[in-house]
């Protein structure tokens, strides 16, 4: 087990390398400058704050000096934000992103395994139909059009909910979660219901009901462990796919997180402060990837931890 | 030779396996709606100058938003253009985006999956490696950087998008290659002595072609979706060219007072993705009976 | 006074192309301590039978139409779900064919045995437990304090059978139904495990239900015998008069369709003592090697085929046995290069195969043609049958493309197909006649050698039968040297001339079929035959008397 999780360790760095190389050299290759907008400044000032940024060096330089930072914590300062580091600013994003991707995470878990049980208990009754429908809708409705749509119902024209914001009016909370993990409660319903199914029709559930277990312990006890398997992997890369995606939900309700900021970061060409945010979204994307497989070798005993086949 | 002289008019007309699940495709309903959707809205794509009422730039400031008439079937917006008209247009945009991408991740995953599979060892194992860290990138950020750093270049857009799509493929491509690698009618004609390439084109490729399609099928609104997501946020296609995605982000910003801007964009959207999917769904079905799951 | 009655019992499955009946009105009793055995092949209805008296049939497609089974004076089809349940697994026990699939995968040996015993007996974990561990010694299972921690995966295929055996004695069942127990194990795992069951089946006096499709197995096992054929019980009575009386023509061509161990085979071909070798391997090794993954350096290193040298004369069909994992038909493989070969070398009409090139090999590897287990997968699903002949005629025969219908008829023809439906896809033929279609395809190129590996093992046995002899015909016809892989001693020696036995990558002893099967000069491959259960009640209770004193 701990040489399983050391070689994923392992792979993860080459992983986060490529992505910080990637992202310095793709930054870099932008036309224009980050202050090419201060148009009135005069040339000596900017190459005053050139050289304060370190813009002048050798890009492999900057980039080794970037990395041997970032190993450390710092992302350096802000460009846009003079005063203020990076990894500051996504400190103080990071709480609000993470809030409405953990609520997002469970409405999606909790939505997406009850359809997702309901439709494989008995498969192809209405029960089943209502249940894939309701995935479909919402893999078939992009979070930029359900959010808005949910905006217009029940804020609009019933005036059930607020708006926009967060932490700020009652209930605020809940429909930027809804439509955040909508798409994924479709993904793991279908996928619970998937995997259900391909679990309740191997041989071992047999012999379980030739044990006379009762229906309910067949599924809990016997079906469910395997059954989950596919969902348990699927979670990693969704809640990191969650936290990515949440700067379109965070646009839409002009929510404070981290989303937010590298949309504005992109606009602004901030450099610093978009390859700080790319790289701590990696970073996340990779740990959970890796919290989920650690998940998915402890629930299946046939998998030896000696990596993947 | 007397033998040979077997009635030839008797013989019987096998049913391939493609007749089976053509057959298997028609009865199931919801896949032959999405079928006919996805033809309905490739034609109109294709005859879009000859269908709109309107040119998709033609202004009529004085209309401003107006709802759906008589004159302007889905109204329209705030400068008076027709959302019909651009809608129609925007499907151009939206189904180019999803063929053109999706033949990019086709042609890369198909190359790269069946060579890694039938070649198998070292080879698939680097080969795999790759994908494996490339998977493990946020492509959807590095997408757009890019646009954001090389402007919004829709040629550009088809490459980035179709260079996430193939790996997925390419996996898809290989465990299929591996399985079919596998059987035993490989290691017949193996041991015949037909030279490799003949192997690859007539005895793997057409037996993996089934889930190849379905997953085409299934990618094309994922492209689409992604395009959409794109524009939305201003990054995708630039006016006054207009894609579902961006004709959605205009309604949001005047969603209450000119609601329809909003719900017949998403609504065109939305059952497109459905009957792709719904397509996508009915083919995997259809062509392998035992899959019905997922 | 019967424990099971069934009475009048149809059972019939909805599916695409209509209603299939699945059982006929079957009748039949089964009394305390007795052993009912129920042949008959795929498609019989045989499981379906068994499944459907402990309630265990899908439903729908599944529906029992008419009929009654009665267990304690209550009929089970009729008896509500809960008492049903409460019988099953408790009252009536089952065993099921694949112990490799039958045992849950992501819970220990402990808690599946456990579980039995707590919801049926009400009994607490510990003492479930402990109940749980004398039942495993019981079955043989070597340790079990410390094996009832272990997941399946980490038993052996015989081991995991023992564990379904212990499982379903644990609760003292008064009936116990065995559906083909011993079908996915080796012949000598078989013998043990039939031991197991009959001695256990003694001890506690329960009635036992075995099913399967060997009638070896059941002449050693069954004291009544029910005989199915497409839903019907053709034949009923005691195994002596179903073996020896046999009434109905189709049990009657089911023992004759068994190649019997105790009768050596139709044809043989006396070889010319003159004559050089066809084919010679010299020390061959073949090894696998086993990387777990791109970080780990050390390998583990498998020989599958250990030092084997061999020789094949002209003519000559040899049957080359083993048990699983022996390296029989990586042998088979190696000589057409589908593995490589380590070291050692193969010698095919006086010329080195691997050191010849490329091209070279391709036009020697038409002379050489192997014929594969699985008719499913030995044919490209998506070429018709004449496609797939065609390719295999125009490698041979690359400038005339002309007379490509005539020859694919032609091979039609002699493996007994009908010509007219060479235009039929590979899904629309039965087992037996995929089969026949790969033989074709193997001839087409007009080979020497011809290298069978278990052709035989997929299909049921009336099937198995006439492939046999289609073989036998083929290789007398077009005078075929033939190595003939088998794990079935009675199909290897009524086919060859001369067998060789393998045992883990090593060939153990050769010799003329006969000779060898009487007097056998190795311990394994005394073993081996005195494991085959012989389709004879009488000669099987004798050979069974003859184990359990060695």
């Amino acid at each position: 087990m701990f040489r399983f999780v050391l070689v994923r360790l392992l792979q993860a760095i080459p992983v986060l390398l490529i992505v910080i190389s990637i992202t310095f050299m793709l930054v870099r290759a932008a036309p224009g400058g980050p202050f090419d907008s201060e148009k009135n400044a005069p040339p000596e000032v900017i190459q005053k704050l050139n050289e304060r940024y370190h813009l002048n060096d050798s890009l492999i330089t900057q980039l080794s000096d970037y990395i041997s930072n970032a190993l450390q914590g710092d992302l350096g300062p802000s460009f846009r934000y003079p005063g203020r580091s990076v990894t500051e600013i996504i400190f103080t994003g990071l709480p609000v992103t993470l809030e409405l991707g953990l609520y997002a995470t469970c409405f999606a878990i909790v939505i997406g395994l009850l359809t997702g049980l309901i439709a494989s208990y008995r498969p192809n009754s209405w029960q089943d139909y209502s249940a894939m429908t309701f995935a479909m809708t919402g893999i078939c409705l992009p979070s930029f059009v359900l959010g808005p749509l949910l905006i217009l119902i029940f804020s609009i024209w019933l005036e059930w909910l607020p708006v926009s914001g967060w932490n700020q009016f009652n209930g605020d909370k809940i429909l930027p979660s809804i439509t955040l993990g909508a798409a994924y409660a479709a993904y793991i319903s279908r996928l619970t219901r998937g995997g259900m199914l391909e679990i309740l029709s191997q041989d071992f559930i047999r012999t379980a009901r030739a044990k006379g277990l009762s229906e309910t312990r067949v599924i809990l006890k016997h079906g469910l462990k395997g059954g989950l398997l596919p969902v348990v992997t699927f979670l990693g890369p969704a809640f990191a796919g969650l936290l990515s995606g949440s700067f379109i939900i965070e646009t839409i309700f002009q929510i404070p997180g981290i989303g937010r900021l590298y949309v504005q970061a992109a606009f602004n060409r901030d450099y610093t402060m978009i390859m700080g945010t790319t790289i701590f979204f990696a970073t996340l994307i990779v740990v959970f990837n890796l919290i989920s497989d650690i998940i998915a070798a402890m629930l299946n005993p046939r998998i030896t931890y000696k990596g993947k086949n | 030779m007397a033998t040979a002289a077997i009635d030839l008019k008797n013989i019987q007309q096998g049913r391939s396996l493609w007749q089976d699940a053509m057959s298997r495709l028609k009865q199931n309903h919801l896949a032959v709606f999405g079928l006919g959707v996805v033809i309905f809205l490739i034609l109109i794509a294709i005859f879009a100058d000859l269908i709109a009422p309107y040119s998709y730039e033609e202004q009529n400031l004085a209309l401003g938003a107006s709802p759906p008439s008589a004159d302007h079937w889905l109204g329209t917006d705030t400068l008076g253009r027709d959302l019909f008209t651009r809608i129609l247009y925007g499907s151009r945009i939206s189904l180019m985006v999803g063929i053109l991408a999706t033949t990019v991740a086709l042609t890369i995953g198909v190359t790269w999956g069946t060579i890694s599979g039938y070649l198998g060892g070292r080879v698939d194992m680097v080969m795999m490696r790759i994908v494996d860290i490339l998977y493990a990138l946020p492509f959807t950020i590095f997408i757009i950087l890019l646009m954001v750093v090389f402007g919004r270049n829709i040629y550009l857009l088809f490459f980035a998008i179709g260079a996430v799509e193939w790996l997925t493929m390419a996996r898809i491509v290989r465990s299929q290659v591996m399985s079919i690698r596998n059987q035993e009618y490989i290691d017949a004609v193996i041991s015949m002595g037909l030279p490799r390439w003949r192997i690859i084109t007539r005895h793997v490729l057409p037996n993996i072609l089934g889930p190849v399609i379905v997953y085409t099928t299934l990618t094309i609104p994922g492209v689409i979706l992604l395009e959409s997501f794109l524009s939305f946020l201003g990054l995708g296609i630039q006016p006054p060219m207009s894609s579902w995605g961006s004709l959605i982000s205009n309604g949001v910003e005047t969603m209450e007072e000119y609601p329809w801007l909003l719900i017949f964009p998403a609504l065109t959207l939305s059952v497109t993705l459905f009957s792709l999917n719904f397509l996508g769904d009915g083919l995997r079905d259809a062509i392998d009976p035992r899959s019905a799951k997922d | 006074m019967p424990i099971l009655q069934v009475d009048d019992l149809s059972i019939s499955f909805r599916t695409r192309e209509g209603r299939i009946e699945a059982v006929k009105n079957a009748s039949f009793t089964l009394d305390k301590g007795q052993t009912l055995g129920i042949v008959g092949e795929s498609g019989s209805g045989k499981s379906v039978l068994c499944y459907s008296l402990l309630g265990l049939l899908p439903m729908p497609p599944a529906s029992i139409d008419s009929g009654k089974v009665m267990f304690d004076d209550k009929d089970l089809l009729k008896a509500s779900k809960q008492s049903v349940r409460h019988i099953r697994g408790n009252r009536i026990s089952m065993i099921f064919q694949d112990p490799m699939t039958s045992l849950n995968p992501y819970l220990t040996i402990g808690t599946q045995l456990v579980e039995s015993l707590t919801i049926h007996k009400g009994m607490n974990k510990q003492s479930a437990r402990r109940r749980a561990i004398q039942s495993m010694d019981e079955v043989g299972i070597a340790n079990p304090e410390k094996r009832i921690n272990s997941y399946p995966h980490e038993l052996s295929g015989g081991m995991k059978q023992r564990v379904m055996i212990a499982m379903a004695l644990l609760t003292e069942p008064e009936i116990l139904i065995a559906d083909e127990p011993t079908t996915a194990l080796d012949v000598t795992i078989q013998a043990q495990i039939l031991r197991l069951i009959k001695q256990l089946q003694h001890e506690h006096k329960v009635g036992l239900i075995f099913i399967s499709h060997d009638l070896g197995v059941i002449a050693g096992i069954a004291d009544e015998v029910l005989v199915m054929e497409k839903g019907d019980i053709v034949e009923a009575g005691p195994v002596e008069d179903i073996f020896y009386q046999t009434r109905h023509p189709y049990t009657k061509k089911l023992l004759a369709s068994i190649p019997n161990t105790s009768k050596p085979g139709k044809y043989r071909y006396k070889r010319d003592n003159t004559s050089s070798p066809l084919l010679k391997l010299q020390e061959v090794k073949t090894y696998f090697h086993k990387s777990h993954s791109f970080l780990q350096s050390r390998s583990e290193e498998i020989k599958a085929v250990d030092n084997v040298s061999l020789e094949i004369y002209p003519g000559e069909t040899l049957g080359l046995v083993g048990e699983s994992g022996s390296g029989k038909s990586t042998i088979g493989r190696s000589i057409i290069k589908l593995v490589d070969i380590h070291e050692g070398k193969v010698i095919f009409k006086e010329q080195d195969i691997l050191s010849t090139g490329h091209y070279q090999f391709d036009r020697l590897r038409h002379e050489i043609q192997m014929i594969f287990q699985d008719p499913y997968s030995s044919l490209n699903p998506r070429m018709t049958v004449f496609d797939t002949l065609a390719e295999a005629i125009s490698l041979r025969n690359k400038q005339n493309n002309k007379n490509i219908t005539p020859e694919v008829i032609q091979l039609m023809e002699d493996v007994g197909l009908n010509a007219n439906q060479i235009r039929k896809y590979p899904h629309e033929f039965s087992g037996g006649q995929r089969q026949r279609i790969a033989i074709a395809r193997a001839l087409a190129l007009r080979p020497r050698l011809i290298i069978a590996d278990e052709p035989v093992s997929a299909l049921d046995v009336t099937i198995q039968a006439q492939i046999l002899d289609l073989l036998l015909t083929l290789v007398k016809k077009y005078q075929l040297t033939m190595i003939f892989i088998s794990h079935d001693l009675s199909v290897v020696r009524y086919i060859s001339d001369r067998v060789a036995v393998m045992q883990s990558g090593k060939i153990v002893e050769t010799g003329e079929t006969e000779a060898l099967f009487s007097s056998p000069q190795h311990d394994y491959t005394r073993s081996l035959i005195r494991a085959i259960p012989i389709p004879d009640p009488e000669q099987e209770r004798l050979r069974q008397a003859a184990t359990t004193i060695t």
